[in-house]
C-alpha cells in the first residue's frame, strides 16, 4: 500500500522562511514600482506624444538639434572628467590607507569621512564651495592675502565647467574610496610577494599583475562615477544657474521653465538620458562579474 | 659546506620578539623543513630567507654571498605558499612563464622552460586553464612549477599542503620530493604537521618560542628527541614522573615500581619518556623492565591498537600492531607492560 505524505507542522514551519525573504523585497519592488519603472514608462511614453497627447516622432528627432547634442557632449565631458579624477585620485587615497601601511585609526576615519562626503551633493554643497572658492571665498581670500595668488586673475572660475568639475569631485572622489577600498583589501600580499620572488620589479608587478586583476573593478567604479556625475542637477544649477548647458538643467527647463516650456522634449531628453544610463549600467554588470571572479 | 647559512637572526615586531638568536647551516641540495607550533618564528625565519622581512639583527648568507640587504627580486629564491597565489589573471602557462618575462628571457626559451615545468608537474593539458578553473591541488603543483621555472637557487615553500584534503596533501608531497630529489635544489619547507616533517625531511629543525630546540635527522628527532618538549611535540609520548635510586646504573622507581634506564642518568626527579610503540603487552623478550597496570580502554587506528593502561595516577599509551591473529585482554582485567631499557628516554 501506498504511503500518504502527511502535512505536518513541521513541513509548514519549513516552507515559511523559503518565502520569508520575498516579503522582506516587496517594499523595494513597490518603490521601484512607484518611483523607477512608472516614471520610466511615463518618460516613454511622453517621449513619443506631442502637447495635445498625439503620437509624434518630433521629440526624439529633436534631440539632434546642435544645442542639444551641445548639450549632452558637455554633460559627457564633466562626468568624463571628474568620473576619471575622481577615480585616480580616489584610487590613490584608498591605495593608501589598504595596502599603503597607513594607521588603521586613518583609514577608520578616513572611509567615514568618505562615506559622509560622497552623500554631500546639491545646494548645500553648492553653497558650500561659493563660501570657499567662490570670487570672495575664504579659500580664495586667504590664497590672495596671505600668498598674493589671485585664483580668479589666474584663468579660475567656480561658475565654469572646471569650477563644476572641482565641486563634482567632492562627491566624486570618496564615492571611488568607497568602491574601491574593498577590491584593494582583496588583492592579495601573496600575490605581491610571488611576483617579487620570481624577479619582479615593483613597476613590473603592478604593470602584469596588480592593475590586470584590478582593472575591471576599476573601470567598474568609473563608470559609476561617470553615472553618478551624469545625473546630477541640484548641485550644477545652484552652482551654475544657467551658465552650463548641462542635460539635467535642460530638462529642469523644458519641464518647469517658462520660456522653453516643452515638457515631451524634455521626456525625450530624459529618455536619451536613461539610455546613456543603462548603457553605464550594462558595461558595469559585465565589469563586475570580470572582477568576483578574480578577487574574492 | 654550507649552501644556506644563518648567523644569530633575531626578529622583533615592536617589543615582541619572533626569532631569537637563530643559526643553522643547510647544505646544497638538502631539504630541511621548519617545525613548530603557531607562532614559532619558523615562517617569520623563512620570509626572512625570502626577503619579505628584515632581519633585527644578524645575517643571511646564500652560496656564500650576503643577502640580509637584498630586497626579495634579487636572491634568486623561489617561494610556494600555503594558499597558492597564483596571479589570477594569467593561465597556467603565463603563470610559470611570469618569472622567464621579468627576467628577460627569450621567447623560444621561455616556451621551452614552461613545456619543461608542465612535463614535471604532469600538466601539460592545463597550460590555457586559469587558476579558479583548476583544483586546490592542481593550483599548488602550477605554484611550485612557476617557483621553480627560473632556476632559483633556494625553493622555499610555507605551509604548501595545508589548505588541502588528506589524501591530496599525502600524494602532493611524494611529488614535491621527487621534484626535489630529480632538481637537487636546496629547500626550506615550514610545516605544523610533523609526519610531513618526518617523511619529507633530510633534516628538521624543531622550534619553540622563535628558538631552535634541536635540529637532526627525522631518525635523530624521533628516536633521540633533545629535550621534553621535542619528545613531546614529535609523536605521541608517554611521560610519567620517575625518581632516580642510581643515577650511574640508570635504576629509577615509578609509581613505586622500580625501571632500568641506559645509566648514567641525570640525578633527583626525572621524566620517563615511553614511545607507545616500544612497549609490549606481557613480558618484553629482554625481560628488562615490568609495568603493572589495568586495560581501560582498547582504540582501533586501522593498523594499529592502542591499548590504554591505567598505572596508578596515570594512563600509558601501548600501541600494537592489528593483526587478524591479535588478542587482547578483556578491558578492566590486569596486565603487565614490557619494555627494554633502550626504550627509556629520560630527562630532567
Amino acid at each position: 500500500m501506498d504511503s500518504i505524505p502527511v502535512c505536518n507542522g513541521k513541513a509548514r514551519a519549513s516552507r515559511l522562511p523559503a518565502f520569508g525573504p520575498w516579503l522582506g523585497l516587496l517594499p523595494f519592488l513597490l518603490f521601484a514600482l512607484a518611483f523607477m519603472l512608472l516614471p520610466c514608462g511615463s518618460i516613454l511614453v511622453g517621449s513619443f506624444q506631442d502637447a495635445s497627447g498625439h503620437f509624434t516622432f518630433a521629440n526624439i528627432a529633436h534631440l539632434g538639434r546642435a544645442s542639444i547634442l551641445s548639450s549632452f557632449l558637455v554633460t559627457i565631458e564633466v562626468s568624463a572628467v571628474t568620473a576619471l579624477g575622481g577615480t585616480v585620485l580616489g584610487f590613490l587615497l584608498a591605495y593608501a590607507i589598504t595596502l599603503g601601511k597607513l594607521p588603521k585609526e586613518l583609514r577608520s576615519m578616513l572611509l567615514t569621512f568618505s562615506g559622509v562626503a560622497s552623500n554631500f551633493a546639491g545646494v548645500p554643497l553648492a553653497f558650500a564651495f561659493i563660501a570657499t572658492m567662490g570670487r570672495m571665498g575664504m579659500v580664495t581670500f586667504v590664497l590672495k592675502s596671505v600668498f598674493g595668488i589671485n585664483l580668479y586673475e589666474a584663468g579660475f572660475n567656480l561658475y565654469s565647467f572646471w569650477g563644476l568639475c572641482l565641486t563634482y569631485l567632492y562627491f566624486q572622489l570618496p564615492l571611488m574610496v568607497l568602491i574601491i577600498t574593498p577590491s584593494l583589501d582583496g588583492a592579495r600580499r601573496e600575490w605581491r610577494e610571488a611576483s617579487e620572488s620570481l624577479g619582479a620589479s615593483a613597476f613590473q608587478y603592478w604593470r602584469h599583475v596588480a592593475l590586470p586583476i584590478l582593472m575591471p573593478s576599476l573601470l567598474s567604479s568609473m563608470i559609476l562615477l561617470f553615472g553618478n556625475a551624469f545625473g546630477a542637477y541640484a548641485t550644477a544649477y545652484a552652482l551654475t544657474g544657467g551658465l552650463l548647458n548641462l542635460v539635467p538643467i535642460l530638462i529642469g527647463a523644458q519641464i518647469q521653465g517658462d520660456v522653453l516650456h516643452d515638457p515631451n522634449l524634455g521626456y525625450a531628453l530624459a529618455l536619451g538620458m536613461v539610455a546613456v544610463m543603462v548603457l553605464c549600467i550594462v558595461a558595469y554588470q559585465l565589469l563586475q562579474r570580470r572582477s568576483s571572479r578574480w578577487i574574492a | 659546506m654550507a649552501f644556506l647559512e644563518m648567523k644569530n637572526l633575531v626578529k622583533c615586531f615592536g617589543a615582541a620578539t619572533a626569532v631569537e638568536n637563530f643559526s643553522l647551516e643547510i647544505r646544497e641540495g638538502e631539504f630541511m623543513s621548519f617545525l613548530g607550533g603557531s607562532g614559532c618564528g619558523k615562517t617569520t625565519t623563512l620570509r626572512m630567507i625570502a626577503g619579505f622581512e628584515q632581519p633585527t639583527e644578524g645575517s643571511i648568507r646564500i652560496g656564500g654571498a650576503e643577502v640580509s640587504n637584498l630586497p626579495a627580486n634579487k636572491r634568486g629564491v623561489g617561494m610556494v605558499f600555503q594558499n597558492y597565489a597564483l596571479f589570477p589573471n594569467m593561465t597556467v602557462h603565463k603563470n610559470i612563464a611570469f618569472g622567464l618575462m621579468v627576467m628577460g628571457w627569450k621567447t623560444a626559451d621561455i616556451e621551452h622552460r614552461v613545456e619543461e615545468m608542465l612535463a614535471l608537474i604532469h600538466m601539460e593539458e592545463f597550460r590555457e586553464r586559469y587558476p579558479h578553473q583548476m583544483s586546490g591541488g592542481q593550483q599548488q603543483r602550477v605554484a611550485l612549477a612557476r617557483a621553480l621555472a627560473p632556476k632559483p637557487k633556494i625553493l622555499l615553500l610555507d605551509e604548501p599542503l595545508s589548505a588541502l584534503d588528506a589524501k591530496i596533501r599525502t600524494r602532493l608531497r611524494e611529488e614535491i620530493r621527487a621534484i626535489q630529489r630529480q632538481m637537487g635544489i636546496t629547500t626550506v619547507y615550514v610545516t605544523h604537521d610533523q609526519e610531513e616533517a618526518l617523511s619529507l625531511s633530510d633534516r628538521i629543525v624543531v622550534m619553540r618560542a622563535g628558538k631552535i630546540e634541536q635540529v637532526g635527522t627525522p631518525f635523530e628527532i624521533y628516536n633521540r628527541p633533545a629535550n621534553a618538549f621535542v619528545a613531546s611535540f614529535i609523536g605521541t609520548l608517554n611521560i610519567l614522573d620517575a625518581h632516580v635510586v642510581d643515577a650511574q646504573r640508570g635504576q629509577l622507581l615509578v609509581e613505586g615500581q622500580e625501571v632500568m634506564a641506559c645509566g648514567p642518568v641525570p640525578s633527583g626527579q626525572v621524566k620517563l619518556s615511553l614511545r607507545p610503540e616500544m612497549l609490549s603487552l606481557g613480558t618484553h623478550p629482554s625481560n628488562e623492565n615490568q609495568l603493572r597496570g589495568q586495560l581501560s580502554n582498547v582504540i582501533f587506528l586501522g593498523s594499529i591498537v592502542r591499548l590504554v593502561i591505567g598505572t596508578g595516577s596515570r594512563e600509558i599509551f601501548l600501541d600494537t600492531f592489528n593483526t587478524p591473529k591479535l588478542e587482547l585482554p578483556s578491558v578492566g582485567s590486569p596486565v603487565s607492560i614490557g619494555f627494554p631499557r633502550e626504550a627509556c628516554l629520560v630527562m630532567e
